[in-house]
This record gives C-alpha cells, sequence and structure tokens, in this order.
C-alpha cells in the first residue's frame, strides 16, 4: 500500500494535526494527564475506556494485568469460565486482550521466518495480520470485541486490485478543507506504480497551484488543474468547508452525504465511478428509512407490528413503538 | 551573535565547561537545529543555513546517512555525481553563514530514512543481522518496510561501519575544530538494540554468544563460582548459553537473568565505545562526542552512568504532548540527576508521521518543562523541514513559519539570562536502583512490546511485568518503581525540589544531595550498598526500606548493618509518606522556593550565586489557573515571552492557560517595597505558550 520510496512532505504541525483530527479527534484532541499507577480492581460504573490486558499462563493463571491508561490492575488471579465480554466490562475498558505467556515471542519469530527480503510493507502486515490470526485460532491469543477478525484476510495481490480499482496507477487523490473560507488542511496521495508514493501537504499543493482566488467553489477546479499538471492527472478530489466534513463524519445519516453533494456544500471532483455508487447507495438508505418510517407509523392491523418492526430496524428509523 | 572569536593559536579543541562548549576563550550554549543537507536543493543550503542562524541558533546538526552516500559496495559518493550529496560543502556553507556543526554520522541514524540509513547489503547480509533465540532475524515493523536489524555485536557488522567511517573521514576531518566547524559528533543514534529490545528478543548472534561467555568470565573469574550463582553445571563458559525466555520460581534462579540484563547493557556500551574508538582512529576525534536516548528509558537495556564513560554528552530525546507532563518532567529530573551536562540531542519541534501527532504548543510546552526540569541545552530536531517530517519552524525550501517566531523568543531570552550557567538546586535525590530495574525488564511478559515501548506509550516499564514474588514478601521488579512513585508525589506536595538519580551514578555527583531515598527489598547489589554506606559516611542522611536488605545480587546472604536502621522507611500510604518528608524537611531545613497555590500549578526556580534569576510557572492540567506564587522578597517578573511584568512584594498572582509554562526573570525590585499590597495583575487574557 506505501512505497519504501515513499515522500511525505509540505505540512506544518497545524496541517497535519487539523487532517488527523477529523479521523482521530480523541488523540489530537485530549488534554489533561491521565492519572497512572492506580492499583485498581474492578471499576462498576465507571464509563468504559483504553483496553484490558491480561497475561496468563497455561494453566490460565494471570500473570499480569493492566490497563492501557489507567496502569496495574489488581484482584484478578485467573481467567475462569467468565466470558471476555463480562470481563471487560467489570474493568470498565473498551477492549479486552488475553495473551497467552510467550504468545507476542511467538508471533515474532513466525513474522521473522516468513517474511521475505523485497515484501512490500502490505505484504508484511498481512503476514502480520495472518500469524496473528493463527494464534487466536490456536487460543495463545484472544481478543474481545473481535472486530474484523472474522474477516477474511486478502492477499497482496487481491489488496493490489483493490488499490488499483481505488486510485490506480500514476493518479492522485485529492482532498482540501476550508475553515470559513481559509485553507484549513490538504492531502495529495500520489499511486505510484504499485503503491502510494508521496503524500504531499499544503505546501507544497500551494508551490503547484499558486495564490488562489478565496472561494473555493472556484478553486478546487483550479487546484485540480494545477495538480493534474505538476503530479499526476486527479483521480478522486474532495473540497469544502471543514464543518461540513466534521458533521458527515460525526452524524452519517442516511442521505446526509448525497445531499451534501448535491447541494455543493461538498465537491466531489473528478468522480471515478465508485463515487456515485456509494452516493446512491447512501441516497437508496435515506430513501429506505423514510419508506420505513412512513410505513410503521400506518395504522395497520396487530398482525403486520413485527414486519413493521422489522422494517425500521433494517433502515433504523423510528420503530412502532417509540411512535 | 552567538558565534565567538576564534582562537585558533591556543584552542586544542572544543571542551565542555558547565553547560557550554568552550571554544578558545569563548562559551557556545548548546542550542541546535536540525537541517538535513541531502534532502534540501544545495542552491537553498545557504538560504537556509542563514534562516536557522537568525532563530538565534549557534550550532546546526545534520545527520550523515550512510545508505544514501553509498551508491553501490564499497562506492561513495559525497558530491561527486549528486551535488545534494556533497557534505564537504555543506559543511563549509554552514562555516561560512556562522555555524558551528553538530555531526551524527551514525551508523544507525533513522532520520525515518527506510532501514534507519544502514545499506539494504548490510541489513540483509546474515552476518550483520541481530539473531532471535530462534535464530531468525529480529524485524522491527516501523513503516514504510519493516527490516532486520544489525547486531551489536556482529563483528561483521562493525567491520562495515569502519568501511563507512573510513570513506567519511576524508570528508570530516578537515573540517573539525579549529581548522573547521564542526565542533561535535555523536556515535550511532538511540542505541536501544533499534527498538526490539524485548528482554529476549535478540541478540543470540554468534558473536553475542562468545561476548556473553566473555562477560560471564570477566565477571566471576571461575568457572565454579559461575555454576555456583547460576545454579548451572556448565562445562565451560563457552557453553554458558544465555537464557531464551524467563523461567525462573525461586530468588536463586534470578541471577543468570540479571546477568542477562547486565550483559544487554554493556553490549550498548561497549558498541558505542568501539564506534567511537573507530571514529578517532581515522582522524575524527578532538571534539566532544555525544550519545542519545531513545524514549523509554526506564525500560531499556541501558546504564546511563556508563555510557557517560564512554562518551561527553549523553541525553534524551523529547517528543512529547504536553497531556505527558509527568513523563517529561520524570525523564528531565532523571537526566539532570544522573549525568553532569542533562541535554537534549533530540528536542521534538514536530515529529514523523506516524508518530503520536504533536502540535507546535505541544513542542513548545514539552521543551520549557524539559528546561524548567533541568535540561541545559538541546538540539530542534527538526528546525528545517524534509521528507517523512512536519512542523519543523522553517519550511523545506528554507522559509519561516510563522511559528518559528515562538522559537526564536524562546533562544534569544535562554541567551539573554545565560540559562546554560543557570542551576536549579536539587536537595533531595531519588536513586533509581537499576537491580530492580533489570529485574523488571528480564519479568517482562510482552516480549516485543518491551517495556520502553510500553513506557513510550503513556504507561510504566514495569507495567507488564510479572507479579510473581520469588519467595520474597512481594514482586520488587513491580513495587520499586510504585514505591518512588510515592515519595516523588509527597514531594511534589511539599514542594521540594528534587532529581533521579540512576544508581551507576558516581559516588561524587551523589554525594551533592541531603538526603538520598534509595528503595531497598530483600536483596541490594553489593556496590550499591557499598556506596549507600559511603554516602552515609560523608553525612548524607541515606533513606533506604521498605525492607531490610539480607541478600546480595547472587543472593548470597549478606549483612546491611552498617546503614543506620533508622534511617529505614516503609510507608505505606500517601499520609505516612507525607509525614516522613515533613521530619525530613525540619530536620535538614529544606523548603520550598517558591510556595505556589493551586497545588496542580508547578514552580521551579532556577538561580546563580546571586540567587534566583528564573522561575518556572507550569500548568499541566486541562484547565487555566490563576496562580499564586509567594516571593521571598519585592520581585519584578520579567516575563520572558510575551511583554509583560509583574511588579509583587510577597505574593504574585499568574493566569496561566491550560497545559502551559510560563518563565520569568526575576529581579529584586526596590519600587516594589514602597507598595504596601500587590497592584492588580495588568493582564486578563491568560497566557499559553
Amino acid at each position: 500500500m506505501i512505497s519504501p520510496e515513499l515522500r511525505f512532505e509540505g505540512f506544518d504541525a497545524r496541517a497535519w494535526t487539523n487532517l488527523l483530527s477529523l479521523f482521530f479527534p480523541g488523540v489530537v484532541e485530549c488534554s489533561g494527564n491521565a492519572e497512572r499507577g492506580a492499583e485498581i480492581g474492578a471499576l462498576e460504573g465507571e464509563s468504559a475506556s483504553g483496553s484490558l490486558f491480561v497475561i496468563v499462563d497455561e494453566e490460565r493463571r494471570v500473570l499480569q494485568a493492566f490497563h492501557s491508561s489507567r496502569g496495574r490492575v489488581r484482584g484478578l488471579s485467573h481467567l475462569g469460565e467468565e466470558s471476555l465480554e463480562s470481563l471487560c466490562r467489570a474493568h470498565a475498558s473498551t477492549r479486552i486482550v488475553v495473551l497467552r505467556e510467550g504468545a507476542m515471542e511467538e508471533l515474532s519469530e513466525r513474522m521473522a521466518m516468513r517474511m521475505q527480503r523485497g515484501d512490500d510493507y502490505l505484504s508484511q502486515w498481512l503476514i502480520v495480520l495472518r500469524s496473528w490470526r493463527e494464534m487466536q485460532d490456536e487460543g495463545s491469543i484472544q481478543v474481545w470485541p473481535r472486530g474484523f477478525s472474522h474477516f477474511p484476510l486478502p492477499t497482496p495481490n487481491q489488496a493490489r486490485v483493490l488499490l488499483d480499482w481505488f486510485l490506480p496507477q500514476n493518479r492522485v487523490l485529492l482532498a482540501v478543507l476550508w475553515d470559513k473560507g481559509t485553507p484549513w488542511t490538504a492531502l495529495a496521495l500520489h499511486r505510484g506504480k504499485e503503491a502510494i508514493d508521496l503524500v504531499a501537504g499544503p505546501d507544497l499543493i500551494s508551490l503547484w497551484t499558486g495564490p488562489l482566488g478565496g472561494d473555493w467553489r472556484r478553486d478546487y477546479r483550479v487546484i485540480t488543474r494545477a495538480i493534474s499538471r505538476s503530479l499526476a492527472p486527479v483521480h478522486l478530489g474532495f473540497f469544502g468547508e471543514v464543518s461540513t466534513l466534521q458533521h458527515l463524519l460525526q452524524h452519517p445519516t442516511p442521505g446526509a452525504w448525497a445531499r451534501a453533494v448535491t447541494i455543493r456544500d461538498l465537491i466531489v471532483y473528478p468522480t471515478p465511478p465508485y463515487i456515485p455508487m456509494i452516493l446512491g447507495a447512501d441516497l437508496a438508505r435515506a430513501l429506505g428509512r423514510s419508506s420505513a418510517a412512513w410505513f410503521a407509523s400506518r395504522p395497520l392491523p396487530k398482525v403486520f407490528s413485527p414486519l413493521q418492526r422489522r422494517v425500521s430496524q433494517w433502515f433504523e428509523a423510528p420503530s412502532v413503538e417509540s411512535k | 551573535m552567538f558565534r565567538p572569536e576564534r582562537s585558533l593559536s591556543s584552542s586544542p579543541g572544543p571542551r565542555l565547561d558547565g553547560a557550554a562548549l568552550a571554544l578558545g576563550a569563548s562559551r557556545l550554549p548548546l542550542y541546535s537545529g536540525a537541517m538535513h543537507y541531502w534532502r534540501a536543493e544545495p542552491s537553498r543550503w545557504e538560504a537556509t543555513l542563514t534562516e536557522l542562524r537568525h532563530l538565534g541558533l549557534p550550532l546546526v546538526e545534520t545527520y550523515v546517512p550512510w545508505d544514501i552516500h553509498e551508491r553501490a559496495a564499497g562506492e561513495f559518493d559525497f558530491g561527486e555525481s549528486d551535488p545534494r550529496l556533497d557534505l564537504g560543502a555543506f559543511l563549509d556553507t554552514a562555516e561560512r553563514v556562522g555555524l558551528y556543526v553538530f555531526l551524527r554520522p551514525g551508523p544507525h541514524i533513522n532520520a525515518e530514512l527506510t532501514r534507519f540509513g544502514i545499506p539494504e547489503r548490510v541489513i540483509y547480509d546474515r552476518a550483520c543481522q541481530a539473531w532471535s533465540p530462534r535464530q531468525n532475524p529480529v524485524i522491527l515493523g516501523f513503516p514504510p518496510q519493516m527490516f532486520p536489524v544489525p547486531s551489536y555485536v556482529s563483528h561483521a557488522f562493525h567491520e562495515e561501519v569502519m568501511r563507512w567511517f573510513a570513506a567519511l573521514a576524508p570528508h570530516v576531518v578537515p573540517r573539525l575544530y579549529p581548522r573547521g566547524p564542526v565542533v561535535l559528533l555523536q556515535v550511532d543514534n538511540e542505541a536501544s538494540f533499534y527498538f526490539r529490545n524485548g528482554p529476549f528478543d535478540q541478540d543470540y548472534h554468534p558473536d553475542a554468544l562468545v561476548a556473553w561467555a566473555e562477560f560471564l568470565e570477566e565477571k566471576y573469574g571461575d568457572l565454579s563460582r559461575l555454576n555456583e550463582a547460576h545454579r548451572r553445571a556448565y562445562p565451560s563458559f563457552r557453553e554458558a548459553f544465555p537464557p531464551q525466555r524467563f523461567l525462573g520460581q525461586r530468588a536463586e534462579d534470578l541471577v543468570l537473568y540479571l546477568d542477562w540484563a547486565e550483559f544487554q547493557e554493556r553490549v550498548i556500551t561497549h558498541s558505542i565505545a568501539r564506534f567511537r574508538e573507530g571514529m578517532e582512529s581515522l582522524g575524527m576525534r578532538g571534539v566532544p562526542f555525544v550519545h542519545n536516548v531513545p524514549l523509554g528509558e526506564g525500560g531499556l537495556p541501558l546504564n546511563l552512568p556508563a555510557l557517560n564513560e564512554v562518551v561527553d554528552i549523553v541525553g534524551l530525546d523529547y517528543y512529547h504532548a504536553a497531556r505527558e507532563y509527568p513523563t517529561i518532567k520524570r525523564r528531565s529530573l532523571y537526566l539532570s540527576g544522573s549525568v553532569e551536562l542533562p541535554y537534549a540531542p533530540e528536542m521534538g519541534v514536530g515529529a514523523p508521521p506516524w508518530f503520536t501527532p504533536l502540535s507546535t504548543q505541544d513542542s513548545l510546552f514539552c521543551a520549557l518543562c524539559a528546561l524548567a526540569f533541568g535540561v541545559r541545552g538541546f538540539n530542534l530536531y527538526m528546525a528545517v523541514d524534509r521528507d517523512r517530517w512536519y512542523g519543523a519552524p522553517i519550511d523545506g525550501r528554507g522559509t519561516p513559519r510563522i511559528e518559528a517566531g515562538l522559537w526564536k523568543h524562546l533562544l534569544l531570552a535562554l541567551q539573554r539570562v545565560g540559562f546554560a550557567d543557570l542551576k536549579r538546586r536539587t536537595p533531595i535525590a531519588l536513586l533509581i536502583p537499576r537491580e530492580y530495574a533489570r529485574l523488571s525488564r528480564v519479568t517482562h511478559l510482552l516480549g516485543p512490546i518491551s517495556p520502553s515501548t510500553l513506557e513510550a506509550m503513556g504507561g510504566t516499564p514495569v507495567d507488564a511485568s510479572r507479579e510473581d514474588s520469588f519467595g520474597f514478601e512481594a514482586p520488587i521488579q513491580v513495587l520499586w518503581w510504585h514505591h518512588l512513585a510515592t515519595i516523588a508525589e509527597a514531594l511534589d506536595r511539599a514542594g521540594l525540589p528534587y532529581a533521579y538519580v540512576d544508581s551507576e551514578a558516581p559516588l561524587e555527583r551523589l554525594r551533592r544531595f541531603s538526603v538520598v531515598f534509595a528503595p531497598t527489598y530483600e536483596f541490594v547489589a553489593r556496590a550499591r550498598q557499598q556506596k549507600l554506606k559511603e554516602l552515609e559516611r560523608l553525612g548524607v542522611r541515606v533513606v533506604y526500606g521498605p525492607t531490610q536488605p539480607t541478600l546480595d545480587e547472587e543472593m548470597k546472604p549478606h549483612p546491611f548493618a552498617s546503614l543506620d536502621e533508622d534511617s529505614r522507611q516503609a510507608f505505606a500510604s500517601a499520609e505516612e509518606a507525607d509525614r516522613l518528608i515533613a521530619s525530613l524537611r525540619s530536620e535538614f531545613d529544606l523548603h520550598c522556593p517558591f510556595p505556589t497555590s493551586p497545588s496542580v500549578v508547578e514552580s521551579v526556580v532556577h538561580e546563580d550565586a546571586h540567587g534566583p534569576r528564573l522561575l518556572f510557572v507550569i500548568n499541566p492540567s486541562g484547565q487555566a489557573q490563576r496562580a499564586k506564587v509567594t516571593l521571598p522578597e519585592a520581585m519584578l517578573l520579567d516575563d520572558l515571552l510575551h511583554p509583560e511584568e509583574i511588579r509583587a512584594t510577597r505574593e504574585a498572582e499568574i493566569d496561566l492557560a491550560p497545559l502551559s509554562c510560563r518563565v520569568f526573570r526575576l529581579e529584586r525590585d526596590p519600587l516594589a517595597r514602597h507598595l504596601h499590597s500587590q497592584p492588580p495583575s495588568p493582564h486578563s487574557e491568560p497566557h499559553r505558550d
């Protein structure tokens, strides 16, 4: 996915932290100091956060347990039959990882045996994930919630085909965001022959574009042309106010994205074939939701109630009961 | 403005003078900024270096990347083909601009280069690689490509490094001070087994096995003594194989593992010494040598005092968000307590994209707090932006960014107050017991997610140490850390200045303190016992405990009787720790220099021979604070970073933004003596650095 010759240039601290804050707001914005070192037991009533790590021996005797932000956990001596979910809740954690002693060393050895000189980063990560899955299957690593661990892992070739479809060779993915008309952050990803080989930030992008007019609904064409001229043709571009994008990311209600694009609160240009598909699906979801809400609100005989409920749940529409 | 006159006649070379570099009759403060010449257009070098100098930096720092200069095996390009690689021209440009140079030629440089700047042919040479317990390569998972790390013990690797140094030397030697601008040389970079420093991650390379046998032979002398210590029956030293995982169950079993941890520290120290000797043998000598230690030093197989014997400056690297204030403070207190010149070879300004995101405020807050707690010099890394980095104050084309002004202001202020010559008075030392730190490492349960990784991620290096007590009363490997933390918190509550000191620091350092807290449990290394006794004999109050030791590091009975039994303190709660501190306070007339309220706000004072000169007031909380600082007399507080003065007779009110640090130059204020009450603070908006 990323080239060994990857270049990353053109970000000041603000532009980079702005960009990350869109996707990882907690990492960038969290302030204050986590109280560490407190020896804690079960934390009834506390809101769940962080990860609980438990290391056990062959007999599932607990050798050590610690929380990622609260430190050492006391009072766990043996993992019995209780579910990881209940243990996670009892310790006010969002995730639990149970490792058999030596599991990380084993993972490291398996990775080292399987990696070949010349493997790219994607192939290397797939080796790590495959080894991890193996060890989960063997029971030396347990994780709750399991997240994506039910999904099959792609082969490196499959992953490359997916990348070809998403961002073909020698094409650029571009995103430029403004805050009340002032440039807020920008990103240009260039796909080389095999993988992403350039991540360019606002400094570099502004070098290519030169001064802009100040109206982003017009400037986006200038930017797209400048990038296509200086770097490579733009395959997909996002342009808009940061507040719009933040709202869409935080409240992705059905149809919101399609609406934002339709009324040009968010400009997507150029538009590769998968974008209309995605927006169409979003629109269909919105239509389905409206229809389901309408259907749920109809005064139908009681025999239809289960069907009304099922349809409401399917489209996340207000249910019969809530009406 | 910083550039002292060259005095070519009498100067044999730069030498360290306190926290400055003496160049002939002049003294150069150790403030530098990093720029990577090979990542910039040569046509922009001069303009960029000029901007760097305008920032207030007297030195430019650069790595020299082996992999980039070596175009093919044994063939090097120093500008013959690619002008960007003309190291000599870059150094000459720096000199022309009026900058001195801090040069860091590796072999390991990281610099976010693929394979950390080491040629691929070397990395994939089996003879040069570190070996895992199962004789596999040891893979480091850094982007943009994972790679097998080299072995610090491999002779083949050291020979390759010597070939690199030999190619480099002709370009560096003629440019060493006083003939040229190079005044500092660094050996290697963040030597921590390339971040693969889990206790049994590596190194089982054949050369390492020989070194292990030699280490044991040197330590134990004869085989029977070794066999007795390890509870083994090795037929010879060469057949004493190192442990591949932790299997200890009783106290006696621990000796083998403690030896392994000590050996790993020695591998790093010896390797750094070997690199330095190699550089010197090729003429790269006569200037101070530096080495830098990465984040998470509490969990690293590194011995700071031992390293400080093979290089002149050992410093810590800083890359912290403001929310990591407790870590910034602890690390700075450890550095200032453990080495003679507390220096930050990498004071992060910005970061690589795959690191915790850092804002300009984070970087500045981190630098100010590090300075508050004892760091005397630093290298702004990066001062000039480059590939795989964001957030430097000068962009990649040499144009200062808006935040450059903040750094310029700070640098000028530090120079104006003569910060390098100030001192922070610390009468209390908290001893970091190396034998317990080693035990914490070898009982670590997460393998390659090493103790230092946990610490660097915001945890502690003992978080994943097993809870077994090995026949002792409690798990020493976990408790010592929390014991020291309890004392530190009590000292913080009392407002008493202290420092952490590595237990292997020389006696000369330790005897400067009035009180030394030394955690002790059932076993204590003989050398540390001896040091504590000697300190007590010299009049230092040694507060040990909670346990009366009865064993040495080989788990053999060893009386600990000669220390004053009254000095043993076992406190289980914060209240008991507070009572102990209160009693020591009155006994040794310890006082809080500038009492500050509310308690969340901390103040730190730096002084010279004439008294207090600089006051740092730190708000580590996420809320704005109005701090009240009690002054010993009427004073004028001149804010170093903002145009503001505060006059106060006895108490100054200082507004602080969340996660901020303000720095004031202190002056006696004759005018304020006539004031009966403190005037209202002239500012209404809180400041944030």
